[in-house]
């Protein structure tokens, strides 16, 4: 029998964890995990104690989330142990892990919106009188549960009359009803207003008076040193550090999450940069883009930078056509245009590589060669009428071009890796000529030979004068490849610079600059 | 052009074949089963009973390729029918009646499509109403009264002529298939229509406009329903409001026999001629052997799923 007084703590760094006093509800012991290709996991361990919020932070891609799906049973770990109170335990699955009190919250809500307040705080949990489900029962244990954690909500309001502040505190208080150890919080305010996120403070402190464990999932510093009573760092998979919130100053942190080498092994070609081809002014969209300004010009590659939610994927499918902005103006040669769909804006010549390959990028029921036509169907036809010489000249052309390893242009291309599925998407776009190059995630699950390849077309079309604006998460990435910087976090525009002087920890601060904006417009 | 993944496939064998061997195994199992079967006035027969079917699961094609569904298909023929028949009926003129039958087809055509993509109906909804709708309309003006059609050039242009021997209504079934089969393959309309199909946010993306050849693949079918039913009266010498009942049915189920995908995207109309041939073959083959009529539901039925089973396993591997 295990108990806690063969509890070991698991970090020798300089700051002991109170663990020889208090066992830890929830502890990962040296867990790993692989998937092809990508070591997520590399030996983490992390814990949380009764009562504490633990901040789990690190770069997109440093394995929070895979971690995250390991302890709620999602994942099965390749190494590692997991103790619960102390016995190791092997959570099975997502049922298992909410049986022994364990309980997610992610930032996309999983209520539903059919259902009342009081349903959806109980939704599997339902009191019965016999067969029947006990109906003033369940409002009377809604109402106490969301009474215990200070909401004021009516238990009997319809789902969809809440606002999304309302909304994540009915997901919290479900979560708060079924966990008894643990509550996992994935950016729980990533959609809450300052006033919200208040709420969402007071009752997480009223969570950690219940004897709760909080592991708390943010990129937001402010929010991170508000809330957190212990932070730990992740990185490329591997334990960075773990320390009291108050052992870290705020540049220590972004040092340790970004930590790597950088890679510039792109080659700039240093074309001449041109007139400003395209130029967006106080583009605004709902809650996701609140002011967008910038302009692109002719040989020059623009990377976008930001975290997940900045808004740059909106703020792209608004110079696309693809989504109408609330307010602002998009100029094409100095002139202003209104594009009311995708179709306008590629006669005007722009072209747009989405990051969502299989959703957005290909139509995977079609074959390699009607993929790579897909877009410039009017250049292979004449009166509609398509020209099979054409279409043969296009595709053997580009599939050269951009090395694209196809058995044959007619097989389907489900059947291509990755990297050559993007190269058909790129070659779709690149076959019109396009005078704007939007690309959305160029190089994301790709693997590094493609990853290379791509980086050197880019580099390679600016050096043609096309306009290039790249959005990429990967910070190496946007160091490399892009000849001006600009960065966004939370839907505005908050900075930008020469790439060339650039250092991740400039491109991360403007990144994590949303607070500053915060306050003085709210 | 092949559009579906299959380990037929990368053997560089057409995926057609599958059906196609069912087709012909189904043919040598009733030219030996029955005396009468393989014979020309039967073949010719069975060309005639086949080509409404065929006809109508060209347009279900078209329709299922780009995504959607139509139910309406039966109801709409017996309306188009009335339609045609009455404008033989008081103005003796066959190019007006033609007119008016592929005329209002557009039409109904357009009006489920515009409903279905317009005002964001599912058009398995849409096409539901105009089921009831088209056949309730053709019950109230003819008051379930067939109409007779006595204009002898009628009949002959499009049912008793026999140019080289060969029923004329097949010869303009195989015409049909040849202009929808180019415009489908060799046209932009075509391409955008397994484009739409297979991946509608692709597609728009690609700069096509998705609700417009949406709604061109309700219009353009709608014309297609439209001649059926302008070969119907011709065929049955009346129109009544009470024919083609679950034709939509016996449509759908060729073009999914044919390995049409019902989610979109992947398919053909050489696909769905196979369909058609396996459907028309088995009905006519069981009638000849005089096998009872519930028996040969329950036959057809079976048959239907089972080939569609078949195909979901050889193409289950290759995912």
């Amino acid at each position: 029998m295990q108990g806690f007084l063969d509890w070991k703590p698991l970090h020798h760094s300089s700051f002991e964890r109170k663990t020889f006093m208090t066992t830890p509800l929830v502890a990962l012991e040296r867990i790993s995990k692989s998937f092809p290709g990508v070591k997520a996991l590399d030996e983490v361990s992390f814990e949380v104690l009764p009562g504490e919020v633990h901040v789990l932070m690190g770069e997109n891609g440093a394995g929070k989330s895979t971690l995250m799906k390991i302890l709620s049973g999602a994942y099965q770990p390749d190494s590692g142990t997991i103790y619960i109170d102390g016995q190791p335990t092997a959570i099975t699955d997502p049922l298992h892990a909410n049986q022994l009190g364990i309980a997610m919250i992610y930032q996309e809500l999983t209520l539903l919106d059919n259902l009342d307040v009081g349903r959806n705080v109980l939704l599997g949990q339902e009191p019965t009188r016999g067969a029947l489900i006990d109906w003033r029962a369940l409002y009377a244990q809604a109402a106490d549960t969301l009474h215990a954690l200070g909401l004021d909500i009516d238990p009997h309001a319809p789902l969809d009359a809440l606002n999304m502040g309302e909304r994540q505190m009915v997901e919290i208080a479900r979560a708060a009803r079924r966990a008894s150890r643990v509550i996992v919080m994935d950016e729980p305010t990533s959609s809450l207003t300052k006033s919200e996120e208040e709420t969402l403070f007071a009752l997480i402190e009223r969570l950690k008076a219940r004897g709760l464990g909080i592991i708390y999932i943010s990129h937001r510093m402010d929010e991170v040193f508000r809330v957190a009573d212990w932070i730990t760092v992740l990185r490329d998979g591997r334990h960075i550090e773990t320390r009291p919130a108050s052992a870290f100053t705020r540049p220590e942190l972004i040092a340790l999450m970004v930590g790597r080498e950088i890679d510039t092994a792109v080659k700039r070609t240093d074309g001449a940069i041109g007139q400003v081809i395209l130029e967006a002014r106080g583009l605004r969209l709902g809650r996701r883009v609140r002011d967008v300004s910038l302009c692109l010009r002719a040989g020059e590659v623009v990377g976008l930078a930001g975290l997940v939610g900045a808004g740059r994927t909106q703020a792209a499918e608004i110079l696309f056509g693809a989504t109408q902005p609330d307010a602002g103006t998009i100029l094409l040669d100095g002139k202003p245009v209104h594009f009311a769909s995708p179709a306008d804006a590629i006669r005007a010549g722009i072209a747009y590589v989405p990051d969502d390959r299989k959703g957005a990028g290909l139509v995977l029921t079609l074959p390699v060669s009607t993929n790579l036509i897909l877009a410039a169907l009017e250049r292979v036809a004449n009166a509609g009428v398509l020209s099979i010489r054409a279409i043969r000249e296009t595709v053997a052309a580009w599939t050269q071009r951009l090395n694209i390893r196809a058995a044959s242009p007619r097989m389907n291309i489900e059947l291509l890796s990755g990297g050559n599925q993007q190269k058909v998407v790129l070659a779709k776009w690149l076959s019109r000529q396009p005078r704007v190059l939007i690309l959305n995630e160029p190089t994301r699950g790709i693997d590094v030979g493609a990853k290379a390849e791509v980086h050197a077309l880019i580099r390679e079309i600016a050096a043609q004068g096309v306009a290039v604006l790249m959005i990429s998460s990967e910070l190496p990435e946007i160091l490399s490849v892009s000849d001006r910087i600009v960065v966004m976090a939370a839907g505005r525009v908050t900075g930008e610079m020469p790439a060339r002087d650039a250092t991740e920890e400039d491109v991360l601060a403007l990144a994590f600059a949303d607070e500053l904006i915060m306050e003085h417009s709210v | 052009m092949t559009t579906r993944t299959s380990s037929a496939q990368r053997l560089s064998i057409p995926s057609e074949i599958g059906v196609l061997g069912a087709v012909i195994a189904l043919f040598i199992f009733f030219s030996l089963a029955s005396p009468f079967f393989f014979n020309p006035s039967n073949l010719t027969n069975l060309g005639r009973q086949t080509v409404l079917l065929a006809v109508t699961a060209f347009a279900m094609t078209f329709i299922i390729l780009s995504g959607e569904i139509d139910l309406s298909v039966g109801s709409v023929v017996s309306l188009i029918s009335i339609f045609v028949a009455m404008a033989l009926r008081d103005s003796g003129s066959i190019a007006l009646a033609v007119l008016i039958g592929v005329g209002s087809g557009v039409l109904i055509g357009t009006i489920n499509g515009v409903i279905t993509v317009i005002g964001r109906v599912p058009s398995f909804i849409t096409t539901l109403g105009m089921f009831s709708a088209a056949r309730g309309i053709a019950l109230a003006i003819t008051n379930a009264v067939a109409i007779p059609i006595l204009n002898d050039d009628y009949l002959f242009l499009f049912q008793d002529a026999r140019p080289l021997g060969i029923a004329v209504s097949v010869i303009y079934a195989v015409v049909l298939f040849a202009v929808l089969h180019f415009l489908l393959t060799r046209t932009r309309f075509g391409i955008s229509v397994y484009a739409v199909g297979g991946n509608a946010k692709a597609a728009r993306l690609s700069g096509i406009g998705v609700r417009r050849v949406k709604i061109e693949v309700f219009a353009l079918a709608g014309a297609i329903i439209g001649f059926a039913a302008i070969l119907q009266i011709a065929r049955l010498g009346s129109a009544s409001p009470e024919v083609a009942r679950n034709l939509e049915l016996d449509a759908i189920a060729a073009v999914v026999l044919g390995g049409t995908s019902f989610t979109g995207g992947r398919g053909s109309l050489i696909r769905t001629v196979f369909g058609v041939l396996l459907i028309g073959i088995l009905n006519n083959g069981m009638n000849l052997m005089n096998i009872d009529s519930y028996f040969q539901f329950i036959i057809k039925g079976a048959i239907i799923v089972l080939a569609v089973l078949l195909d979901r396993w050889t193409r289950g591997r290759s995912g």
